[in-house]
Formats: C-alpha cells, sequence, structure tokens
C-alpha cells in the first residue's frame, strides 16, 4: 500500500475538486448556448461559436495570461470584484477552477451541441401537439433527448480539466494546498532533484482516476442510451 | 357545432385554396401524393400557417389571419396521430400514453384512459418501450396518446402508410372502433380509396391544392367511380353479404335490387362490403346473356360514353351505383350503343377478387 503524503492527498483532492467544480458550473451554461447554437440563427452565430472555441486552439499559456490580466487584482473585471464582493480568483483553487471551465467549454458545448442537433425535432412537434408549451418540451423531451451528449460532454470536460496545466499556472500559480493539482504537482517535483519517484507515484495515481472516470462515464452513457437499443438487440 | 377549415397558402408554385366544413365523426381527406392534405392538417395543428385564412374548431376560432389570432401549438387541444408514430423513445408506453393527459387543463375528460387502454388493447405495452414495439403497435399507443391529450380535433396523417398489409387490416379495425365512440371531428388523410370509403363517414376529395368533391360516403362513392375514368382505375359499390355457400365457395352480395356473386368463403352473412370491380373485366352485352359461364350480369342504363386514346370508357348507372366499364373502339361500333342504351354489364364472379369488408367491429 502507498502511503501518501499530506502534499499528494491534497494535490489529488483539489484536482478532483477542481475539476468536478469546473464541469459542474460549465454545465447549464453549456446547455444554453449549445441549444442555441443547435437550433437557432442569429447574426454572428460563427463568429460566437470560434470565440467559445477559441480556448481549444489557443495556447494554454495565452488563455491563462488572459484571464490573469481580466480576473486577476489587477485586472479588469478582478478589480471590480475585489472592490465590491470583496472576492478574488487570485491564487484560489477558484481560479484554478475558473481556468479548468475556460478551457474545458468548448468540448462541452461542442458534444451538447451535437447531441441536440441529432434530436429529431418531430418529437417536439409531436409534444406541443399534445400540449406541452416550449419550456415543457425542452425540459421533457430536448434535455432526456440528449443526455448522451451531455454525460459525454460532462466527462470530456472533466477530462480536461484534470489534464489542465498551462492556464491554470499561468492564472494561478502552483502553490501546494491551494492550486497545486496533480498535474502540477508532477511538474514541480520533475524540477526538483530526486523528485522522479514522487512524480512517478502521482502519474500512476492520475492514470488510476482517469480510468474511474472513463469507467463510471461508460457506465453511465450506457444507462443513458439504453433506449435507444434497437428491438432485435 | 362549428368546425370550419378555411385555408389559403402558398408554397412556392403550389397554391392551397380550400374551405372545408367538418362533420363530427371521421372526416377523411382523399387525393394523391401532393394534393395538400398534409399541409392543411398541418395548418390546422398549426405547425403551419396559413398565408389568408381562419380555422374554427369546436366554435373556437384557432386562427383568423384578418383579425390577426393565432393560437399556439399547444393551445389548440388538437390530438394528431402523425404517420411515423412519433412516440418519445426515452418514455415507456404508459408515459407516453399519458404524457397529453397530464397536461390537459380543461376538464372535460371526453376519453378515460381506462377505456382508452381497453379499446386499443394496449394494457400488455405499458411497461414496455417503444423501441420494441411493432409498427402496429406503435401508431395502437400513438392513437391512444391523442386521444388521452382530450382533444376538440383528432387529426390522422396516413397512419397506416408504413404498415405491411396485415397490420394495416388490424390497425383499421383499432380505427372503426375509435370512430364509433367519437364525439369529436377526426380528419384521416389518405391516399388509398379503400381505406377512404372503410372509414370516413364523409370524404373530402382534394386535388392540386382544393377541394373538389365533398360528401357522404354513397354519393363519394359514385363520384370517385364516375370521375376516375383513366384505364387502371377500379369501380367500388357498396353492398351486403346475403348468401354464402361454402361448398361452392360462393357469396352472393346484394347491390341495390341486383346481386352479383364472387369466389370468396372469407365473408360473412350481413356483413356491409364494398366490392372493387375492374373497368377491364366487363363485359356488354345487348342480349340478355343466359348461356354464358359468368354468373354474374348487370341490368344497367349506360349515362355517358367517354372517348379515350384507343378505348372507349362507359358510364353504367344501375340503381344508382355507378361503375365504369372500359371497351375497345371495335367493340363499341360493333354493339353500336348510344347514351341512355339499357345493356348488360358481364362480371366473371372470379375476377372479383377484392371485396372490403366494412362492418368490422
Amino acid at each position: 500500500m502507498i502511503n501518501l503524503s499530506q502534499d499528494e492527498l491534497s494535490a489529488i483532492y483539489l484536482s478532483l475538486k477542481i475539476a468536478f467544480t469546473a464541469s459542474l458550473i460549465n454545465l447549464p451554461f453549456a446547455i444554453i448556448i449549445g441549444y442555441l447554437f443547435a437550433r437557432k440563427n442569429f447574426y454572428f452565430k460563427k463568429f460566437f461559436i470560434s470565440l467559445l472555441n477559441l480556448p481549444l486552439v489557443l495556447p494554454p499559456v495565452v488563455t491563462g495570461y488572459l484571464l490573469l490580466i481580466t480576473f486577476g487584482t489587477n485586472g479588469a473585471i478582478g478589480k471590480f470584484m475585489l472592490e465590491y464582493f470583496n472576492f478574488s480568483f487570485a491564487f484560489k483553487w477558484t481560479g484554478a477552477a475558473l481556468a479548468c471551465a475556460v478551457m474545458g467549454f468548448p468540448l462541452m458545448i461542442r458534444a451538447i451541441k451535437v447531441s441536440i442537433e441529432m434530436i429529431d425535432i418531430k418529437y417536439e412537434e409531436a409534444a406541443r401537439t399534445l400540449g406541452a408549451n416550449k419550456i415543457i418540451v425542452f425540459i421533457s423531451i430536448t434535455l432526456p433527448l440528449s443526455l448522451p451528449g451531455i454525460v459525454a460532454g460532462f466527462t470530456l470536460c472533466f477530462a480536461r480539466a484534470l489534464g489542465e496545466f498551462g492556464a491554470t499556472v499561468t492564472f494561478v500559480s502552483n502553490i501546494p494546498g491551494e492550486t497545486q493539482t496533480l498535474s502540477t504537482a508532477i511538474y514541480n517535483f520533475l524540477q526538483i532533484p530526486n523528485g522522479e519517484l514522487m512524480a512517478m507515484r502521482l502519474t500512476l495515481i492520475s492514470i488510476f482516476i482517469s480510468i474511474a472516470a472513463l469507467i463510471l462515464s461508460e457506465t453511465i452513457f450506457d444507462r443513458v442510451i439504453k433506449y435507444k437499443r434497437e428491438k432485435n438487440e | 357545432m362549428n368546425n370550419i377549415i378555411f385555408i389559403k397558402k402558398k408554397i412556392n408554385d403550389f397554391k392551397i385554396d380550400v374551405k372545408i366544413n367538418l362533420i363530427k365523426g371521421i372526416n377523411c381527406f382523399f387525393g394523391p401524393s401532393g394534393a395538400g392534405k398534409t399541409s392543411i392538417i398541418n395548418c390546422v395543428a398549426g405547425i403551419n400557417r396559413s398565408i389568408n385564412g381562419s380555422i374554427i374548431i369546436n366554435n373556437k376560432t384557432l386562427e383568423d389571419t384578418r383579425k390577426n389570432i393565432f393560437v399556439p401549438i399547444h393551445k389548440r387541444n388538437i390530438g394528431y396521430i402523425f404517420q411515423d408514430s412519433r412516440l418519445f423513445p426515452h418514455l415507456s408506453i404508459k408515459n407516453n400514453l399519458t404524457y397529453g393527459l397530464k397536461l390537459n387543463k380543461n376538464n372535460n375528460k371526453n376519453f378515460s384512459y381506462d377505456e382508452i387502454i381497453k379499446l386499443l388493447s394496449l394494457k400488455n405495452l405499458l411497461h414496455r418501450y417503444p423501441y420494441n414495439l411493432s409498427g402496429g403497435e406503435k401508431q395502437r399507443v400513438a392513437i391512444g396518446r391523442a386521444l388521452l391529450s382530450q382533444p376538440d380535433l383528432l387529426l390522422m396523417d396516413e397512419p397506416l402508410v408504413s404498415l405491411d398489409q396485415d397490420k394495416r387490416d388490424e390497425l383499421v379495425r383499432y380505427i372503426v372502433k375509435i370512430g364509433d365512440i367519437l364525439n369529436i371531428p377526426a380528419i384521416y388523410v389518405s391516399h388509398s380509396i379503400s381505406e377512404t370509403f372503410m372509414l370516413g363517414d364523409r370524404v373530402h376529395f382534394i386535388k392540386n391544392g382544393e377541394l373538389i368533391y365533398s360528401g357522404n360516403r354513397d354519393s363519394a362513392l359514385n363520384y370517385y367511380n364516375k370521375n376516375n375514368n383513366s384505364i387502371f382505375k377500379d369501380s367500388y359499390i357498396k353492398g351486403k353479404v346475403i348468401n354464402v355457400d361454402l361448398s361452392e365457395g360462393l357469396t352472393k352480395i346484394k347491390l341495390g335490387r341486383e346481386s352479383i356473386t364472387v369466389f370468396s368463403s372469407t365473408l360473412h352473412l350481413d356483413q356491409k362490403v364494398i366490392v372493387k370491380i375492374r373497368s377491364t373485366d366487363i363485359i356488354i352485352s345487348q342480349a340478355v346473356p343466359d348461356k354464358i359461364s359468368s354468373l354474374n350480369y348487370i341490368h344497367a342504363q349506360i349515362d355517358d360514353i367517354i372517348y379515350q386514346e384507343g378505348l372507349i370508357c362507359l358510364i353504367l348507372n344501375f340503381e344508382k351505383n355507378i361503375i365504369k366499364a372500359h371497351i375497345t373502339k371495335k367493340s363499341f361500333t360493333k354493339l353500336k350503343i348510344k347514351k341512355g342504351t339499357k345493356c348488360f354489364a358481364i362480371i366473371k364472379a372470379l375476377n372479383i377478387n377484392d371485396v372490403i369488408n366494412i362492418t368490422l367491429v
């Protein structure tokens, strides 16, 4: 049995907490925006899609830097938030969660958007003839039918957040117990002499966590799409 | 009760311009594919908008373009049965059935849950999901779901079109049952003449976006027989089984005062039927044809003579029934017949192999 040190334990705990928070906060926004992108046409739609996909193509460091100059203590929004709400993302785990959320957002939107696009609009039409208004249709038909995409999007975002490095380090640094995640901790150990063993332990742990998360998401996915099985299967 | 559909609509080059009065019971919209039938009922449902028009169902104005009234789909109280059933794949059959029932806010319940389950034999399906239902079962659930939303009007858009023949017959029987308890108007869209005459309490012929004829079943039969006189169109006549001779395999069907014998042993006494007769299966004789093998000859009068490419179509009338007969030009000149001539129409019992049973329940 491996005895985990305090720093290691807190890195694991923080990694999971940050990734989970980031994915959870993203979820409602991703569903709404994914729905809009899938179903509505509006001016500058392509521009908005590109803007939200930017974190996918930009170097993570750039994203982190942009977050820093926006939400840092001297940043445009960060300064305002500190002044009026006495709240700051700087060097906090919440900042790491924000960085991970931004990085994972395009992946989540993409999965949800595709699954909403795949829903046959005929079901929604049928629901409306049965007396459901648009909101009830969304909750009772659109949302459950896009559940596979929502689960997939959540998993992708969670996985992206677990592996996030560049943006997090740039935005909230690498502080043990506060912003140090598995990735940043591994990097840290590789920088100090004789740290390889520690790095390897954390590497194995992250492999374990990743596999567990994927198995869990596959299980949920299977349950969710059970009704889609063909008759003769 | 007022149920009027008045729609003017333009879809690219295609124009719809109809005014239809609906009666309580099943109103069949019959017409070829692309005649605009589905577009009309989509306007009624509120899925499409008319450019000019008004739709009044159960005295409620659902749409009036002049007064700028457009009631949204979900407030129209209209049950819609689609070609492709559209059951919600993520809900059990029970939850599919009660989807509209739960949303229904008015208290007048025309159709009770237990009654519908029994009528459509849905009891054994309730806990299953749409993915393991057959096409016919799915449509039955769709019918139940639409009725349970307590509609003021039921729309059926060719609900049998995706089913094979056996399942069609089965489902027609269920629709007839529904028709019997229906105290609201229903529109049944179809391009199948046999479905139309089996189900329609009133038949509306629609062609090129226009209503060309409305009438009850009997007059619609005659209208159809008279106006569809191209060579491959059949005649349909209503009758009643008066004698079944199982040893000979022959069934006698009364058509007014005349009767014809058909080779069939699947019909029962007193059943109401519609007999389909092909116009090319009829032989015209001027003398009483008593020394021939054919079991049937009907005394008829020639109402009209239509000259067609290489052929003559005779419109024959017997006791207010109309049937068509196609003969060659050569036979026509040989017989020297005119409008008003009395003659005998000979039909072989073996040639009548399509008798539609319309007493289905």
